[in-house]
């Protein structure tokens, strides 16, 4: 059986903070009959005692993590299935070694068929005229959106050249809706990458401090855009694509992960993650690090409680296939196949402050309006300046400055005891927000406030 | 001489106000960034077009050529630790409980972590390092439990507060104050810190903590005045009689109702005198019967010596004011001065006064009260009459509270077999009883007694009679709180059957299940090498 989670990390896949507590309150043996594992398909289950006449049958597959319980709750994982893997981490004892029981086997069986199943949906046979005429449509709706978007960018452009005329000073005492509005003609205009940056203009205008800087920033990331946009034809097709996914452009999950993608496998490390919410979708960010010193960011997308389509947890390895959507810096990617790995020694490699910062300027080179780039610096000590600020410092005693709310600050300061550590980030340009942080072989979640 | 404006600010200035009100009219030239934006500039464009365009070139060189920050000294180092971490499990129940956000579970939270705390120390463990930060957050303002979190947070607690001036000052500086600062405090701090340098200025230097505060009293609201009087009333000393008989004189009745709860604790002091002389009036004994006088009025003398219209302790719809009035007298008079004037037992005294039919209540009440505060053969007397119901009054109440905890328990344990028994008794109403006997048990109830409790418990669970009531739904948190770490054994044994039980009933069961398994897993968890150890440390 390979499982190395901990409690915590279990209680981070949980949908909410309700289901969490209630897994930990059913995390006791008396709650539980029948427990149980099976170490060829790394899967566990049990009987638990509900409010129904007859106990619930719970299972999961520790490989994933996945779940599957015969509770009517709508929250996934349910609470037994939290309490279940909780159970595992504290009293694994209590799980003895028994055959698979038929409704954990015939669960784990339609498993293996649902992604054999989703492998060969794309396989169906269709004649080459049908062939041909899905190719057209698709060719003829990707022609349509372009020109929508083209006319969008070209309204967007006249509303920032008006804004350098009156002044960006003028807009500050605009209310939210003037933003509100631009950016949904530009959702209208099917470039919701450029919506989303309108928006954020807002948001950088209701701030007290320094929002003047922000926002020509932010100006300037939809200009670059914007320029590099209608001069589409004219672009390699690394970066092309990289300004079709600013603009929002997405490619096609299906066509990446049946070729069109480069595939990387690899022992990765889910290095960073947090969750925030976008448009009433909760988004899930997880930055992985291979082995082999690539790095690579995963987007996992839910709707209220339902659970994200991909299950990652912090601080665990995974043995994966990786596609990477097309781009200049190869950052985004799909998994298309993985297996939580038990503990192996740390190999992250990071880099110093000054070698972090060519590496972003040489990322800059090549997408000028990069949002935030992953950054894992090695050997920097946290340190909170006279004037309240946090900081890292690396060997040379050379400085980033950390975005990080004070709790945040004291617990890397007192993990590191004054000690180098490694520390796992994103860089915005000007500050870094730290995930995480690596030392002596154990890793430490930073929590982040949802954004 | 004007200073020349730096061409980047004139950039962005421009950008702000606008080109209308402010024409780009920047000349850059020289180094690489100066040369494109001169470049952009060059171009046949309309001006605003030029300015977002070069506005954009320094915004990514500004990204780009950040320079990092530079300090010359690094932090100091946290001298290596010593002790063990704690187990995962250990840690993971210590999140548990401190993610608790249950409103009015401020007392739970406290209990459990300072057991966790206890524990910890026990096993001459340390909290990882990346929790240190958060439990002294947690604990800043809980002085008492400062000592242990320092322990318990290992190297890592001196050199994060010599890193964070708050911290420094939540934790060193209230342990280390001398007598200067206290006095300091006392005359110019908050109420609270007033009280708490009061306290501690009381505790060391009785005698100048009473003079401090015979100096301000006058000038204190007569909430600080009760609040100073009580802390006074913790150590008392007979120097402290002349300023407690001057407050008597206060415009406030409860200022002299807590003097004269005082004076009264001290022996032979002028009140209890005054007090004795009235009693004295009051009461004579014939026949096997104390025959009672009431007073006829509530003159300046008792009010003066705190005795106030109705007291609530005595508040019975049977007992009139005049009755209340003599209550209160006799309660602040030892009851081993009537066995000494009637020349009667203490057993003989009560039997005396509860044969007196007109006045029993009253004189039964009174003894309650005196005998929780002067205690002596008294109070064996009243817990072993039949004939009273110990908790139906508030005197009786504070009879009970002022016992101490291995009298009260075996008091418990002896009345046990009478409440267990089952559908014998027609009326749950006896059986309810032990809860409120409960309530007036203090914490860290005894091995014994908790396991007594615990059976009579899941006795009552099985047998399904509905005797846990208010009291108990109220109180399962505390009680489980309260009860010793073996009960986490036994809990597996309460019925909490959902189809059976009604709600409020199975919930206080469910509150105070779960209440006593956290803390008997907390307590397992630094007892037993736990699965996670067995596997070796995370990645």
């Amino acid at each position: 059986m390979t499982f190395e989670f901990t409690a915590e990390q279990v209680l981070e896949l949980a949908p909410d903070s309700a289901a969490a507590k209630a897994g930990r309150d059913l995390s006791t043996a008396a709650k539980w009959k029948n427990l149980g594992k099976s170490g060829d398909s790394n899967s566990i289950w049990g009987h638990c005692q509900g409010s129904g006449s007859s106990p619930y049958q719970t299972r999961a597959d520790l490989s994933g993590p996945a779940f599957k319980c015969s509770c009517p709750s709508r929250k996934f994982p349910c609470k037994h299935s939290l309490a279940l893997i909780l159970l595992y981490i504290s009293q694994g004892s209590l799980f003895s070694e028994s055959e698979i029981p038929s409704w954990v086997a015939e669960w784990l069986a339609t498993r293996a068929i649902t992604g054999t199943r989703q492998k060969r949906k794309d396989d169906v046979d269709k004649t080459s005229e049908q062939l041909e005429e899905l190719l057209q449509s698709k060719d003829k709706r990707k022609r349509d959106r372009l020109s929508k978007v083209q006319a969008g960018i070209e309204e967007l452009e006249l509303f920032v050249i008006d804004l350098m005329r009156q002044g960006i000073g003028s807009v500050k005492k605009q209310p939210f809706t003037f933003w509100k509005n631009r950016a949904a003609r530009l959702v209208d205009a099917q470039a919701p990458g450029l919506a989303r940056l309108i928006s954020e203009c807002g948001e950088i205008c209701a701030r007290t401090h320094d929002w003047e800087n922000a926002l020509i920033d932010k100006l300037s990331t939809i200009n670059l855009i914007c320029r590099t946009f209608l001069k589409i034809d004219q672009l390699s097709p690394e970066l092309k694509a990289d300004v079709l996914t600013a603009i929002g452009i997405n490619q096609s999950q299906d066509e990446l992960l049946s070729g069109a993608g480069e595939s990387v496998q690899d022992l990765w490390l889910v290095v960073g993650q947090y969750n925030y919410t976008q448009d009433r979708l909760r988004v899930q960010k997880s930055w992985l690090w291979g082995k082999k010193g690539q790095s690579a960011l995963v987007l996992s997308f839910a709707h209220g409680n339902a659970p994200f389509d991909v299950m990652l947890i912090a601080g665990i390895f995974y043995h994966a296939e990786l596609v990477f959507y097309q781009g200049s810096l190869r950052q985004r990617a799909l998994i298309k196949t993985k297996n939580s790995e038990p503990a192996v020694a740390p190999f992250l490699e990071g880099s110093s402050v000054d070698r972090a910062l060519t590496s972003y300027a040489e990322a800059l080179a090549k997408t000028p309006w990069l949002d935030t780039m992953p950054m894992l610096l090695q050997e920097v000590i946290p340190h909170k300046s006279s004037d309240g600020k946090w900081w890292l410092i690396d060997d040379n005693k050379s400085a980033l400055p950390l975005i990080a709310r004070e709790e945040i600050g004291w617990q890397l300061t007192s993990y590191s005891g004054g000690q180098p550590l490694s520390l796992f980030g994103e860089w915005d340009g000007t500050t870094l927000k730290p995930l995480s942080a690596l030392k002596d072989g154990s890793y430490l979640k930073l929590q982040t406030v949802e954004v | 001489m004007r200073q020349a404006k730096n061409p980047f600010h004139e950039l962005i200035e421009t950008a702000i106000l606008g080109t209308d009100r402010k024409p780009l009219n920047v000349i850059l030239s020289g180094g690489d960034l100066g040369n494109t934006i001169a470049d952009i500039g060059r171009q046949e464009l309309p001006s605003e077009r030029l300015l977002i365009d070069q506005l954009t070139a320094i915004s990514i060189a500004k990204k780009a050529g950040l320079i990092p920050g530079s300090f010359t000294c690094a932090p100091p180092v946290c001298p290596a630790e010593i002790k063990a971490k704690v187990s995962e499990c250990s840690l993971s129940l210590l999140i548990q409980v401190l993610t608790l956000e249950a409103k009015g579970s401020e007392l739970k939270h406290f209990k459990i972590i300072s057991e966790w705390l206890e524990l910890c120390n026990t096993a001459q463990q340390r909290l990882p390092e990346e929790f240190v930060p958060r439990l002294l957050d947690w604990g800043r303002t809980l002085t008492e439990m400062h000592q242990l979190i320092g322990i318990c947070c290992g190297q890592h607690f001196d050199w994060l507060l010599s890193l964070n001036e708050e911290w420094r000052a939540a934790y060193i500086s209230k342990q280390n104050i001398d007598k200067e600062n206290l006095i300091e405090t006392f005359e110019t701090g908050e109420q609270k810190e007033r009280l708490m340098a009061f306290s501690a200025i009381r505790n060391t230097w009785p005698d100048e903590g009473l003079s401090l505060l015979a100096l301000s009293f006058e000038k204190e609201s007569f909430e600080n005045k009760v609040a100073f009087l009580k802390i006074l009333s913790k150590t008392l000393h007979s120097n402290d009689e002349g300023f407690l008989e001057s407050t008597l004189k206060d415009r406030r009745k409860e200022v002299r109702a807590q003097a004269a709860n005082a004076l009264s604790a001290l022996p032979n002091s002028k009140l209890q005198m005054r007090m004795i002389e009235r009693a004295d009036r009051f009461l004579t004994y014939k026949q096997n019967k104390i025959i009672v006088t009431l007073p006829e009025e509530l003159d300046d003398e008792m009010l003066r010596d705190g005795i106030v219209e109705n007291s609530p302790i005595y508040f019975d719809s049977r007992l009139g004011t005049k009755a209340n009035w003599l209550c209160q007298i006799l309660s602040l008079v030892p009851p081993s001065h009537f066995e000494q004037k009637f020349n009667l037992s203490a057993k003989a005294l009560l039997e005396a006064a509860l044969a007196n039919s007109e006045w029993s209540l009253a004189l039964s009440l009174a003894l309650m009260a005196a005998a929780a505060k002067f205690g002596g053969a008294m109070q064996q007397a009243l817990l072993q009459s039949e004939d009273l119901n110990i908790t139906d009054s508030q005197a009786g109440l504070l009879l009970l509270k002022a016992l101490p905890q291995a009298t009260l328990e075996n008091l418990i344990l002896q009345k046990l077999p009478t409440w267990s028994q089952a559908r014998t008794i027609s009326k749950a109403a006896p059986r309810l009883d032990l809860w409120y006997y409960l309530e007036q048990v203090d914490f860290n109830w005894s091995e014994h007694f908790t396991g007594e409790i615990m059976k009579f418990i899941i006795k009552e669970s099985r047998e399904k009679v509905p005797v846990f009531g208010h009291t108990f739904y109220s109180n399962a948190s505390n009680f489980a709180l309260r009860m010793h770490i073996v009960a986490g054994e036994l809990t597996d044994q309460i019925n909490v059957d959902a189809d059976t039980a009604d709600i409020y009933r199975r919930n206080a069961l469910e509150r105070m299940t779960d209440t006593v398994k956290l803390r008997y897993e907390i307590f397992q968890s630094f007892n037993t090498v736990n699965h996670n150890e067995q596997k070796g440390p995370m990645p």
